[in-house]
């Protein structure tokens, strides 16, 4: 097992009125992508902050790099966290922004902002308060390229952006990546666009981890099934269903199995119509599963 | 650079607020002042505009912290060092602009009060005494002010908006209680005695314990703030 650069323990934050994280542990390996995907509001951001020691735990351990990274330079320095309520000074340019970039990250590649830049067609003496919210995204996006960070945390970094923006970061990250590898953890609800990037998946529902596994198991871990009702509920008995909808006398059924596609042989072998599920419809099916079984 | 010096760094982005700002308020009050120089025409006055630079210091200092603490938070930089830093580059303006106005207020003297016998500068009582008291004088008060406002700002960003108006409400109700108390046991004659028997380099002497325990109390509520 690899060196963890990020590792979790009973992970907890509660406010007067609310449990915004709820005893979560995870533990992330160098050099891989990570997404941390979940719906808005569950809890994301507060883990990501907790990380970087901008916000405080109610209770449990965090480690980064091995250390808590309270107030600890060697831990800190290595971080770049690019979020989206990233608040800018009134004053600042973008060119003053990259620059004190520049001077905190060690592994800052002036060279290669100044490409991300014209790529994403940024004005260098926009006062950042001023910029678009696309264009208050793409800062962020050079900021967290160009800064090479051992840890790279991108938090829902591209809010604003068009699609062709979406894909000049998707390209330039694997790209990159490729190059110099690093720890890259990408919070988002666009899963689908970033499934292809992704190595390990941890989805997060109402402040627990509900789903901590490799993205290749993921794939072929769950299949839906189409056929008539009594063929279909004779098929999914014993098995975990995550999703069930009735159409006439049919049922289509989405059910989690074994990985390596077992499940998907075992369905034609009953004679009943499979079809893969995309990363996003099994994390939309299981957040939904969640929810079930709380309010139950 | 190490990251003290990176906050400064960034404070040096902000130069608008912490030198430019204050200097060209004051400056274009010492002009309006100069031309009322010639309309009196030659009749001694004295102005309060040197007041802009102290409450300057207390604003800068304020929105200094209230904007780049989250900014560097977030940049990935210590709680501890954004202080230092802060703290360092307070101390560093308060000396510079002092000797400015040191500067100033000597020029004025000798051009006799600019010409207009004017005093903007250089003020009785306040410039009472050596050059060396002057400074003193002068950077202390800086000092002080800028103090003020960084641990106003801390306690915002530690508490936020409601705790912070409770907390300044609570300041002028116990400033007004003293005052009731005074009153009451007819304390004001040694009150302003105490004051009158000191010089301004005495006086503000006496605001250096005022402007450590400030520093002390920000230090505590910047290490515990978040974003």
């Amino acid at each position: 097992m690899s060196q963890a650069v990020v590792e979790v323990r009973q992970l907890c934050k509660s406010y007067t009125d609310v449990t915004a994280v709820n005893d979560v542990s995870f533990r992330m390996e160098e050099n891989r992508i990570y997404g941390f995907l979940g719906r808005n509001g569950v809890g994301k951001t507060t883990i990501m902050h907790m990380i970087t020691a901008q916000l405080f735990p109610t209770s449990g351990e965090v480690k980064v790099f091995g250390q808590s990274p309270y107030e600890n330079e060697a831990v800190l320095r290595n971080i770049c966290f690019i979020k989206e309520g990233q608040r800018y000074p009134d004053y600042f340019t973008v060119k003053d922004v990259l620059d004190v970039a520049s001077t905190i990250f060690p592994n800052w590649d002036a060279a290669y902002a100044n490409e991300l830049m014209e790529e994403f067609r940024l004005p260098r003496k926009r006062i950042v308060k001023k910029l678009s919210r696309g264009m208050l995204s793409s800062v962020g996006i050079v900021v967290g390229l160009a800064s090479r960070a051992p840890l790279t945390i991108f938090d829902e970094p591209y809010l604003g952006l068009d699609a062709v923006a979406r894909e000049m970061f998707y390209d330039h990250l694997i790209e990159d990546y490729t190059r110099y590898p690093r720890t890259v953890v990408l919070s988002t609800h666009l899963i689908d666009e970033v499934s292809r990037l992704l190595e390990h998946v941890i989805v997060i529902d109402q402040g627990r981890v509900i789903l901590d596994a490799e993205s290749e198991e993921l794939r072929g871990c769950a299949c839906t099934v189409v056929g008539p009702a009594d063929k279909v509920e004779a098929f999914v008995q014993g098995k975990k269903v995550i999703r069930r909808e009735p159409f006439a006398s049919m049922i289509s059924a989405t059910v989690m199995g074994e990985t390596g596609g077992a499940i998907q042989q075992e369905a034609e072998q009953a004679g009943l119509k499979t079809s893969a599920v995309s990363l996003q419809d099994l994390i939309v099916s299981l957040t939904r599963v969640e929810k079930a079984v709380n309010r139950g | 650079m190490n990251q003290v010096n990176r906050v400064i760094h960034i404070h040096m982005k902000q130069k608008l607020g912490w030198f430019y700002l204050p200097w060209a308020i004051m400056m274009f009050s010492f002009i309006v002042n100069l031309l009322i120089g010639f309309i009196v025409n030659g009749e001694k006055f004295y102005t309060g505009g040197l007041a802009t630079m102290f409450i300057y210091m207390f604003v800068g200092a304020l929105i200094g912290v209230v904007q780049l603490f989250p900014f560097s938070l977030g940049f990935s930089i210590r709680r501890t060092d954004f202080y230092t830093g802060t703290v360092i580059l307070i101390i560093g303006i308060s000396i510079f602009t002092a000797i400015l106005l040191l500067l100033l207020s000597s020029l004025e003297n000798w051009t006799n009060g600019w010409g207009e016998r004017m005093h903007f500068f250089h003020l009785p009582y306040l410039n009472d005494g050596s050059i060396l008291a002057q400074f003193t004088v002068f950077a202390i008060l800086l000092i002080t002010f800028a103090m003020l406002g960084m641990l106003i700002g801390s306690f915002y960003l530690r508490y936020r908006g409601l705790k912070t108006f409770i907390f300044l409400a609570g300041i002028f109700i116990l400033l007004s209680a003293a005052g009731v108390i005074v009153t009451a046991f007819d304390g004001w004659m040694p009150v302003f005695e105490w004051f009158i028997g000191k010089t301004a380099f005495e006086l503000s002497l006496w605001c250096l314990p005022g402007a450590l325990l400030m520093a002390i109390g920000s230090l505590f509520m910047l290490r515990k703030s978040t974003v």
